[in-house]
């Protein structure tokens, strides 16, 4: 047996865009252990909540990630009108679950364009990126906002959408759908991506499933588990299958990204198709008493939010897990046995996000 | 059938435009709903003080004796919760983005006028 060094990765290192550190233990070029730390970046928003209106938190609730915003806003009004038993109108469904694709429209060409960053394929990045933007334009011109939406409020939303408008975010989403296509058919059918990611950081169902995978990580693996068939905000109306691809490696799990794209702006139109005339918010009184959970699904995997509330203005408990930190455990096991130099790509492939990690 | 697709990506990149903005040639894109900062008129302020409470990150500061309102904007994070909440729209937001500050307390400062229907005065002004 040769002589085990521990190299340390991360929190800075040129591929991570958040601050995660892993101790690695190898065996000449080969990882045999990881040892993971966080901690960089914990902020402590959720003791935030007993100092906050509840229902202003949900602009701290949604500054838990930068990418995801949108989506943990959501979920917490979701927990906030769960314990409060307020029945939304059918239109800010609606137009929640149009934000939420969106989001995650735009969160999955990020992280396409990171990966392609993490393998020194710059010009897929800035492609991935290019695309982005449009997505970011239509987040900006409904909501206000480019990343921090800011437009889900307890009872409904903020701002209403008008239908031409909508319209014209279909129209423009299917000239990118078209740009998608071009992006994705690299990320699927290109020889020297397929070679990079191929095989690499392989997690089993079985594995994916024990421990805890979350989101594309775990769709990746062959489980067909996605929180949008649970039937939160407008999905129970609308159709959709999720992406799975039975591989489990790092190739698997950008095919499950890149064909999220296409699902989600079929999702998009299908909820345009369908959205209700109506008041956009409802009048919300007094002061929730009560617990419960909201789940979603991120970009990322599935996101939990629990509240906790006395009956008074502030919350007694608000608790998040989410979709990275419960992918952490998987990553572990995906990295046992690779080289030192597919470290970077393989931690990218669970698309962490420690910011939300450690909150 | 490789060199006519990069022949034809080519010619495509040589003859048109930038997908980024020319910024400072052209201006930024902006929407109506952007929201780039807050603007208060004193004019318009009941002094309720609702701006300052309901702050998500108490960057408001409302002082209902000597009627002033000052706003910390390395505090404020433009989320627009005051301006939904103000009763007399005292408030409101612009799309464009305040331009960069050096010194720490970005503080705005502003005195409420008392609103001439009120015989008598409602208290002696602060200095700014």
């Amino acid at each position: 047996m040769s002589r085990q060094i521990v190299i340390p990765f991360g929190p800075q290192h040129p591929v991570l865009p958040e601050p995660l550190h892993l101790d690695l233990v190898m065996e000449d070029e080969r990882v045999v252990d990881v040892i993971p730390s966080i901690g960089y970046v914990h902020r402590g928003l959720e003791k935030l909540v007993e100092k906050r209106d509840y229902k202003d938190f949900v602009f701290i609730a949604e500054r838990i990630c930068g990418i995801c915003s949108f989506i943990h806003g959501m979920t917490y009004c979701h927990a906030v009108e769960g314990v409060m038993d307020l029945d939304v109108p059918p239109r800010a469904v609606y137009l929640r679950t149009v934000w939420s694709e969106l989001s995650r429209l735009h969160s999955h060409l990020l992280w396409l364009g990171l990966l392609a960053d993490s393998m020194g394929f710059e010009s897929l990045f800035m492609q991935a990126w290019r695309l982005r933007e449009h997505v970011l334009d239509d987040l900006e011109s409904t909501t206000g906002n480019r990343v921090i939406q800011g437009a889900c409020k307890v009872g409904g939303v903020r701002h209403d959408v008008s239908d031409q408008k909508l319209r014209e975010i279909v129209d423009g989403l299917g000239q990118l759908e078209a740009g998608m296509q071009d992006l994705t058919n690299v990320f699927v059918h290109d020889d020297s991506v397929k070679h990079r990611l191929s095989d690499l950081g392989v997690l089993t169902e079985q594995q994916a499933w024990d421990l805890g995978a979350a989101g594309p990580v775990l769709r990746a693996s062959g489980v067909a588990n996605d929180i949008r068939q649970t039937g939160y905000a407008a999905y129970d109306e609308l159709e959709f299958t999720p992406v799975v691809e039975t591989a489990g490696d790092c190739y698997a799990r950008t095919v499950v990204r890149a064909k999220e794209l296409f699902t989600s702006v079929d999702l998009i139109r299908q909820a345009v198709d369908r959205i209700p005339e109506g008041p956009i918010d409802m009048k919300v009184t007094g002061n929730p008493k009560g617990e419960f959970y909201a789940r979603s699904e991120q970009p990322r995997g599935e996101v939990v939010h629990y509240v906790k509330a006395n009956g008074t203005k502030n919350l007694v408990r608000f608790r998040v897990r989410t979709p990275t930190f419960t992918n952490l455990p998987p990553l572990l096991a995906a990295m046992k046995g690779i080289e030192l130099a597919d470290v970077p790509v393989v931690v990218l492939s669970i698309d962490p996000c420690i910011g939300c990690a450690e909150r | 059938m490789g060199v006519f697709t990069i022949a034809k990506t080519i010619t495509r990149n040589l003859f048109s435009r930038p997908p980024t903005s020319r910024y400072p040639a052209e201006p930024a894109k902006r929407f109506d709903l952007t929201r780039g900062h807050l603007v208060f008129t004193p004019e318009g302020c009941r002094v309720c003080r609702v701006c300052m409470l309901r702050c998500p990150t108490q960057a408001i500061v409302v002082d209902r004796e000597k009627r002033t309102w000052e706003c910390d904007h390395f505090r404020c994070i433009t989320c627009g919760n005051c301006v939904d909440l103000c009763p007399t729209d005292a408030l409101h937001l612009e799309p464009a983005y305040r331009s960069p500050e050096a010194a720490h307390p970005a503080k705005e400062f502003h005195t409420i006028p008392v609103p001439p229907p009120k015989p008598e005065a409602g208290g002696e002004k602060a200095e700014a």
